[in-house]
């Protein structure tokens, strides 16, 4: 009768790592797929942290999980990270198809673990002597462009489903947008995040120009047909779910204001005013979300006039006057120079000043002539142009007189 | 799906070896979309440094513990067959013990079988 042997509990460790491995993907991946045995070697790194070997020790996969995504970087020996890098961003992968934001959360730490990798630099350099030799130098990847490697492959997604607007290119988004919370997580140096976060921007804008693209073509090919007036609106609904799939980007926001600023301008000349209404009505958020960028931010400025100009074209079809007041104000205030929104705002200024005007009673009634006076030397300040101001002048005066 | 996983190739190994084993692959490959496949790895990975590199990076490193040795082989039982000493005694043949000349034929008679006439009546 043969005994057991250390080399026997070696073994069935090593198997129950590998079926723990798998058990954790499962739990992370939300569904149960094959992995590597060799991502046993994850385990059998965690047993090896504080508190790690009871947690495996019971083969509580979620509660593992919980561990391994909860772990600080910056003290696992390198072979950990290079571990949890693979790890997380297979999870990523099976996650992308169809739960975004959960893989685009694998992503970040996969992107964590290489930078926090690509900064020991040693294991990495090791690895690619190991492989390569003194030969083939060219096809080294300095150790702290392994993370830009794993935003490349991430960036695929994008780009592959920036047609259809598919789930993994919002997860790819997703992700590339939150390259400094990784760099937080690895402990990284401003610089490292910097670059990260610019080569993360540029993959992000070729996605997004890529989806832009196929609405500005489909335009730019209605704009030779004469049904364009009502073809181009409905062709330009499409950028409301590219917004939503690139995590509503900015780069959509001035695309749909250059454009409806183009559609608006025809409808406003002809005083079409329903069908500017209802061009403008869906995009309302996006014209909020960028005026408020704007105001945040000077060195937006060249994107501040036609900004402006949809909060004016909101206030023409607005119907009541308050409204179109609050509207036109936060034009001039996203663009204090904008020309016509200044006209218009003095439009609107004297026409609050004569219903006040209108509304006074024979005797009183000094506080609301001080007020329409008030709108009056506001709206001339504004511009001085501007069309309303005379009857207005002139119906102040006749009040001022009766008032005397 | 990262070819050295894919495949179960040793991340470390180099193009020798992974020659060698792609070709164990191929020679057990059923079917020509399987050969294919390998065909393509074996292309990804031997005639592209920088893409076997890359691969290698991206595929979890080995850090199980080692195998350790195997258990010691067990000798072989005896075989059991119910041979008895007896079964292993060379026998005479039938036609001697008999006490027969010549067997008899077919299309003979039984009658007419000689032994037959041994037998007492």
């Amino acid at each position: 009768m043969s005994s057991w042997r250390s080399d026997d509990d070696a073994l069935l460790a090593r198997l129950e790592d590998e079926l723990l491995a798998t058990e954790l993907f499962a739990t992370l991946a939300g569904a149960s797929h094959p992995v590597h045995p060799r991502a046993g070697g994850l385990v059998a790194e965690l047993r090896r942290l504080p508190g790690g070997a009871d947690l495996v020790a019971r083969g509580d996969a979620a509660r593992l999980a919980v561990f391994v995504e909860g772990l600080a970087l910056d003290a696992l020996p390198p072979v950990l990270l290079h571990h949890l890098a693979v790890f997380h961003g297979n999870v990523g992968e099976r996650l992308a198809p169809h739960a975004p934001a959960r893989a685009a959360d694998a992503w970040v730490r996969a992107l964590a673990a290489w930078i926090a990798l690509g900064m020991e630099r040693s294991y990495l350099v090791s690895l690619a002597d190991a492989l390569l030799g003194p030969r083939d130098a060219d096809a080294r990847i300095p150790p702290e462009r392994v993370a830009s490697e794993l935003l490349a492959t991430i960036a695929r997604h994008a780009d592959t489903t920036a047609r259809d607007l598919g789930p993994a290119g919002r997860a790819a988004l997703l992700a590339l947008a939150r390259v400094d919370e990784a760099a937080v997580r690895a402990g990284a140096p401003a610089a490292t995040a910097a670059r990260l976060r610019g080569e993360a921007e540029r993959h992000r804008n070729a996605a997004v120009e890529s989806a832009l693209a196929v609405t500005a073509d489909a335009i730019e090919e209605a704009s030779a047909r004469p049904t364009r007036q009502t073809e181009s609106p409905v062709l330009l609904l499409r950028t409301i779910a590219v917004w939503g799939w690139a995590g509503n980007d900015e780069a959509v926001e001035h695309f749909v204001v250059e454009q409806i600023e183009k559609l608006g301008w025809e409808l406003y000349r002809a005083r079409d005013w329903d069908r500017l209404r209802a061009l403008l009505a869906p995009y309302r958020p996006m014209f909020e979300s960028l005026g408020t960028r704007i105001a945040g931010d000077p060195h937006r400025i060249a994107y501040a006039a036609p900004a402006a100009q949809m909060f004016v074209f909101l206030a023409e079809v607005e119907r009541s006057l308050p409204e179109q007041l609050q509207l036109v104000e936060r034009a001039i205030a996203i663009c204090p120079t904008h020309r016509n929104g200044r006209l218009v705002l003095a439009a609107y200024l004297c026409h609050n000043a004569q219903a006040l005007l209108r509304s006074m009673p024979l005797l009183g009634g000094r506080e609301q002539l001080a007020r329409a006076e008030a709108l009056v030397a506001r709206a001339e300040q504004l511009d001085p142009r501007a069309s309303e101001l005379e009857p207005t002048r002139s119906l102040l005066e006749a009040v001022r007189k009766r008032s005397r | 799906m990262n070819p050295f996983e894919e495949l179960d190739l040793d991340p470390r190994a180099g193009i020798a070896a992974i020659t060698a084993r792609l070709k164990e692959l191929a020679e057990d490959a059923r079917t020509d979309a399987e050969r294919e496949r390998i065909r393509a790895v074996w292309e990804e990975l031997t005639l592209h440094p920088a893409r076997r590199l890359r691969a290698a990076l991206f595929a979890h490193p080995e850090s199980r513990a080692e195998l350790g040795r195997p258990p010691p082989r067990r000798r072989e039982a005896p075989l059991v067959t119910g041979l008895e000493l007896g079964d292993l005694v060379v026998l005479a043949p039938v036609r001697e013990t008999l006490r027969v000349a010549e067997p008899a034929r077919e299309g003979d008679a039984l009658d007419d079988d000689p032994i037959l006439d041994t037998l007492p009546t």
